[in-house]
């Protein structure tokens, strides 16, 4: 890869995973030269990264969790008999 | 990088003792399995459709068919794992029936997307050090929240399952009734466009519009076109 041109193909199999990929070789070759493809994996992958980060998950709001277990408990009690322990 | 399955914080034996007491009648085992996965069940569910009495409707019904269908819970896969393919369903389901109520057909969200051109990469700038440890943690959630909101229900829901969830494509594309070509274009499409708004939020002073000059790679009209 000579040019920027197949950038797109290999990004997907580097982000992929597939890093073996002759085609991602190649991309690595490629980036060590050019910035910018460096950058636009660089910034693929970290993109990924931080949609993955758990840490940056939404956590349950409170009252849709005091919900659920309350609906919980009670479908419990309904389908399994009064074993809730109350 | 090997997709990350978000670790619960029960280890195999304990969750394992704690389904048998479930199913043995015991509600507060099963109320600690629950636990155990509804910051993850709610993710999906959120991530999935961005709206939050939807996906509190979507968490709810998700752990409610678990509960009747505990007896079949056989323990190949985790717990949290099972529940989130059921909490995958639902909020697809509900989903659908938002495009039905909003007058796209169901094979508009099959089809739509996997035509045309990718739309090439076209904000080069490298990011700040570390965006989750410069900016506020509420504010990062928020930029993710909104970038993944600007995104199609196409488009996002094979983000979400390939890349936040861990499915393979091929886990993806049956769980949305698609191809695995379509799952990867699709995908490809996906992190492009969130690359292009993350970058608007992450990167570097000198933000620059730079173009890569490609013969035969029109469609610069990026996916991830928002109001600045
Ligand atoms: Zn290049």
């Amino acid at each position: 890869m000579s040019d920027c041109k197949d950038l797109l193909g290999a990004l997907a199999e580097y982000l992929d995973g597939n890093e073996q990929a002759e085609m991602c070789t190649e991309l690595r070759r490629h980036m060590a030269t050019c910035e910018k493809c460096r950058v636009v994996v660089d910034s693929s992958r970290r993109t990924i990264e931080l949609f993955r980060d758990e840490e940056l998950v939404a956590e349950v709001p409170v009252d849709a969790r005091d919900r659920l277990h309350l609906n919980l408990k009670n479908a419990w009690k309904l389908c399994r008999g009064e074993s809730t322990g109350t | 990088m090997s997709p990350r399955r978000p670790v619960a914080n029960l280890d195999r034996e304990t969750e394992t003792a704690l389904v048998e007491r479930a199913k043995a009648g015991d509600f507060d085992a099963f109320d600690q399995l629950v636990r155990s996965c509804e910051r993850r069940i709610w993710a999906i569910c959120w991530r999935l459709l961005g709206e939050k009495e939807e996906a509190e409707n979507a968490m709810q019904s998700a752990f409610l068919k678990a509960m009747e269908a505990l007896e079949s819970f056989r323990g190949e896969a985790g717990f949290c794992t099972w529940i989130g393919r059921i909490a995958t369903n639902e909020a697809l389901e509900i989903l659908r029936r938002r495009k039905r109520r909003e007058g796209i057909s169901l094979d508009a969200f099959a089809t739509e997307n996997d035509d045309g051109p990718i739309p090439h990469p076209e904000l080069l700038v490298d990011w700040r050090e570390d965006p989750s440890r410069s900016i506020e943690r509420a504010e990062v959630r928020r930029i993710l929240d909104t970038s993944l909101d600007a995104l199609s229900p196409g488009l996002r829901s094979v983000f979400v399952l390939r890349d936040m969830e861990g499915l393979s494509i091929s886990e993806t594309a049956e769980q949305l009734g698609i191809t695995e070509a379509n799952v990867k274009v699709r995908l490809l499409r996906a992190r492009l466009a969130l690359r292009e708004l993350l970058t608007r939020a992450f990167g570097g002073q000198q933000l620059v519009h730079t173009h890569l000059e490609h013969a035969g790679l029109g469609g610069l009209a990026s996916a991830a076109e928002v109001p600045s």
